[in-house]
């Protein structure tokens, strides 16, 4: 019961301002090495995973009650199997409009000057739709490892989720 | 001489993947091995006086096919740091499991204890 | 100058190694692998991969976070030894016999310095690097070979991923609510 107290309170009042007045900066950091992946050298990939650690420095400031709260166990879910649809379902396009399987229609379609945020047909798209799966698993895997915990009752050791516990509790009070 | 010593560091991690006896230390050896393999495919590309293949004011692809780095290890490290991170986030499940069945990390411990 | 810069840094890495490896005490030990993923992020930046870099760099923080949350807890301290004593002499004999043959293969590959991009004109990369801006309109060369020329290999990395995270979610599948709700 005490570490469901402290995880409901989080970390001191020190960490949690500097976490509530840094959370921002990081997020626009993430959006932006998500959106410039074809023009500066990042990609979608350090985007997405820089999400993931805005939810983690959240998780870890304010305890897990927070962070569920804002963006549920459901919501990670689906975010990580519709961007893993999406970006099949982008290939996909190209057999449709263009000559095969992940060809880049929308170059051809548009030709845009360079100086053009867009000019790269589908490439900032699918970095928007993978910076979106890494980032939604890598939470989803983060809040697993942070629910669940290992007790011992009786001399037996059986693995619990803390997180019903605590959301009831808040309930009743 | 640095592809030596990257090897030389990818059979530490071998020694601690065979040779521990705790679940941890082996994981820890896996990452290890991971690490030594990207920095070796990142050095069999790189090219004296190298530059980041990408395009800026003044340089252009006639400049960069005679000065980049090579790019295509880079996209396959790219991707394999990240299929790493799921590959550890399954592996630490799999020891969190074994705790709960057997109680320790130890894995001479878990072959006395054969339930 | 970048030769010795880079090999006094594997050197680190190597030191750090073997301490990670060798500590009795979890938690510097996963201290250890954090120094030595930084070095890796250093030694990514220095020989031109800066968006390798910074990916390793976050990557790191993040592997440390979920060590840390995940298997400190516990058990925090253990003492433990290696394995008997003959089969410790025969893994690392035939570590250090792979070890000599592998010095042996080494000589075979093109020199640091010199890769073979440099020497056959006809290389894949040769061509991503020449006409991939015209043909995908990327400026960076690596974006446009990972979602264009190779997409493939990003779909497939998709995929692992994808295995790898719910594999581990439903490991760690609680079956206890399920049978409270049965009875």
């Amino acid at each position: 019961m005490e570490n469901n107290k402290e995880n409901q309170h989080g970390m001191s009042l020190i960490v949690q301002n500097t976490a509530r007045s840094i959370k921002g900066l990081i997020f626009l950091f993430g959006i932006y090495l998500t959106i410039s992946g074809h023009i500066t050298p990042a990609s979608g990939f350090s985007g997405g995973i820089v999400f993931a650690c805005v939810f983690m420095l959240m998780t870890l400031a304010f305890g897990k009650d927070m962070v569920l709260r804002i963006l549920g166990k459901t919501t990670a879910y689906l975010f990580n199997c519709f961007s893993a649809l999406l970006f099949l379902l982008m290939a996909y396009l190209g057999v449709i409009f263009g000559n095969g399987f992940f060809d880049n229609f929308m170059k051809k379609m548009f030709p845009s000057s360079v100086s053009d945020g867009f000019s790269a047909g589908l490439i900032p798209f699918y970095n928007i739709v993978v910076s979106l799966f890494i980032g939604a698993g890598l939470f989803m895997v983060f809040i697993i490892f942070a629910v669940r915990r290992v007790i011992e009752i009786n001399g037996k050791r059986i693995l619990i989720s803390t997180e019903f516990f605590d959301i009831t509790k808040k309930g009743k009070s | 001489m640095l592809y030596t010593l990257c090897f030389l560091l990818f059979l530490i991690g071998m020694y601690g993947v065979t040779c521990k006896k705790n679940i941890v230390k082996m994981i820890l050896g896996f990452l290890i091995m991971e690490y030594s393999v990207n920095l070796f495919l990142i050095l069999l590309g790189w090219r004296k006086q190298g530059i980041a293949p990408v395009i800026e004011d003044s340089i252009g692809p006639d400049m960069l096919i005679t000065k980049s780095v090579d790019p295509l290890p880079q996209e396959m490290v790219l991707i394999s740091i990240t299929i790493g991170l799921g590959i550890l986030c399954l592996m630490v499940a799999i020891a969190i499991r074994l705790y709960q069945k057997y109680g320790t990390f130890d894995i001479t411990e878990m072959n006395k204890l054969k339930h | 100058m970048i030769e010795t810069l880079i090999g006094m840094f594997i050197v680190f890495m190597i030191i750090g190694a073997i301490i990670a490896l060798e500590t009795t005490d979890l938690l510097s030990a996963v201290i250890s692998i954090g120094a030595i993923g930084v070095a890796v992020s250093i030694c990514f930046l220095l020989v031109g991969a800066p968006d390798i870099a910074s990916t390793q760099l976050v990557v790191e923080v993040l592997t440390i976070i979920i060590l840390i949350k995940a298997t400190i807890r516990h058990d925090l301290v253990t003492i433990e030894g290696d394995r008997e004593f003959f089969g410790l002499t025969v893994t690392i004999a035939l570590l250090f016999i792979l070890f000599v043959y592998g010095v042996k293969a080494f000589s075979s590959l093109p020199k640091f310095g010199a890769p073979a991009i440099s020497e056959f004109q006809g290389a894949a990369s040769n061509r991503y690097l020449y006409s991939g801006f015209e043909e995908t309109g990327s400026k960076n060369i690596l974006t446009s070979i990972i979602f264009d020329y190779r997409g493939i290999d990003a779909f497939a990395q998709l995929c692992v991923l994808f295995a790898g995270i719910w594999g581990a979610f439903a490991i760690m599948r609680v079956q206890s609510r399920k049978r409270k709700k049965k009875g």
